[in-house]
């Protein structure tokens, strides 16, 4: 289940609606992080992480 | 770049040699040998694309959680449908469809035909019902027998059941309406648009002229809950929230099932919840996760580098 987040504010018109297909469970914690980003050249350097539902990093790495 | 997600306790995530997956604490439950995709695991299996030599064949196979390879179907002169997007073909309600290489079907678990592939096109199983065409003309709902149970007869399907309500709308594309498990007209077919929310609820929208005016939640029974008041909305209720936005508003935040902000419209873009907690949009710029609460517990990664998923 998957959903692009849009980097532009929402256009708050009907239709939007994100349609998501609702195959299987939907995914689970550990929840994804990236952090590190340098966007200063339009550059990607982040480093994928996890987090727990208390937002402690419990996989701090890319692994 | 789209984010691993973890699913039944692994993610897919690339390793220096492929896409393996990691366990809860980050190790290699199966090591990264896959390319150049692999999807996320759904009642037991997931699917990965291979591209052995020759460069124009495509391998579709499934693996299980111990990373053997339970099937495996080489095409020709194939490329994976959307090499940076999701797989989004898997198991669902144990059935998965697949195409005789013309028409479409459904197999079991042991990967044996149990709808033959007698359809044009085929959605997944969900709430033990598949859309299914015959060419053109006849759409239907088929449950796993293949049995037909609900003919839409010149209407079409906008999506697939969830929380026993599918969008129904005429082949134009509008009026529309909802429907349920029998096809009985829960919310009539008299609306522009229509959308099933999942746990029982549905919307639709009304139209003002060319503009949509604003969308209204309904239940199960064909209750109108709200006004036609919100503008945005996400795709499906969970746990009893749902992320939106009033029509006009600034912002998105969560509501319950009255249609009443319990999380207040605070942010640029927000996703259902995932147990716990939601991914979101800040006004800042940055993504994070928001619990039930409302509270952010994480944020960081400017989104523009980092589309979430």
């Amino acid at each position: 289940m998957r959903t692009q987040l849009k980097t532009t504010a929402p256009r708050l018109l009907l239709p939007i609606l994100a349609v998501v297909a609702v195959t299987g469970q939907p995914p689970s914690g550990p929840y994804p992080i990236v952090v590190g980003v340098d966007s200063a050249h339009g550059a990607f350097s982040g480093k994928l992480g996890f987090i727990d539902e208390n937002g402690k990093i419990v996989i701090p790495r890319s692994s | 770049m789209e984010l691993p997600e973890f699913h039944e306790g692994l993610a897919p995530v690339q390793g220096q040699r492929g896409v393996g997956y990691i366990d809860a604490k980050g190790a290699f439950a199966i090591p990264p040998r896959f390319q150049p995709r692999a999807g996320d695991f759904h009642e037991g299996i997931a699917s990965i694309y291979v591209q052995p030599a020759p460069a124009n064949v495509l391998a579709i196979a499934r693996i299980d959680h111990s990373g053997k390879v339970a099937f495996r179907k080489d095409y020709q002169n194939a490329h994976p449908p959307n090499s940076y997007g999701p797989i989004r073909t898997d198991f669902s309600e144990g059935m998965l469809r697949l195409s005789d290489g013309n028409l479409w079907g459904f197999v079991d678990r042991t990967f044996q035909w149990v709808i033959r592939p007698e359809y044009s096109m085929v959605s997944d199983f969900h709430e033990g019902l598949a859309n299914a065409h015959e060419g053109r003309a006849a759409e239907m709902f088929i449950d796993k027998t293949g049995k037909e149970v609900i003919s839409l007869a010149g209407r079409s399907a906008r999506g697939d059941f969830n929380g026993g309500l599918v969008a129904v709308a005429s082949a134009a594309g509008h009026p529309a309406g909802l429907i349920d498990r029998i096809g009985q007209e829960v919310v009539p077919l008299k609306y522009r648009m229509a959308w099933s929310l999942g746990e029982g609820y549905g919307a639709v929208a009304t139209d003002e002229g060319a503009a949509l005016d604003g969308a209204a939640l309904f239940d199960s029974h064909g209750k109108q809950l709200t006004q036609f008041k919100f503008g945005w909305f996400a795709s499906s209720f969970s746990g009893g929230l749902l992320a939106a936005g009033a029509a006009g508003g600034q912002g998105i935040g969560y509501v319950d099932v009255t249609g009443a902000f319990v999380i207040p419209q605070q942010f640029e873009q927000a996703l259902n919840f995932s147990g716990a907690l939601a991914r979101v949009l800040l006004k800042s710029g940055d993504f994070g996760y928001v619990n039930r609460k409302g509270k952010v517990v994480w944020s960081g990664g400017h989104v523009a580098a980092c589309p979430a998923t």
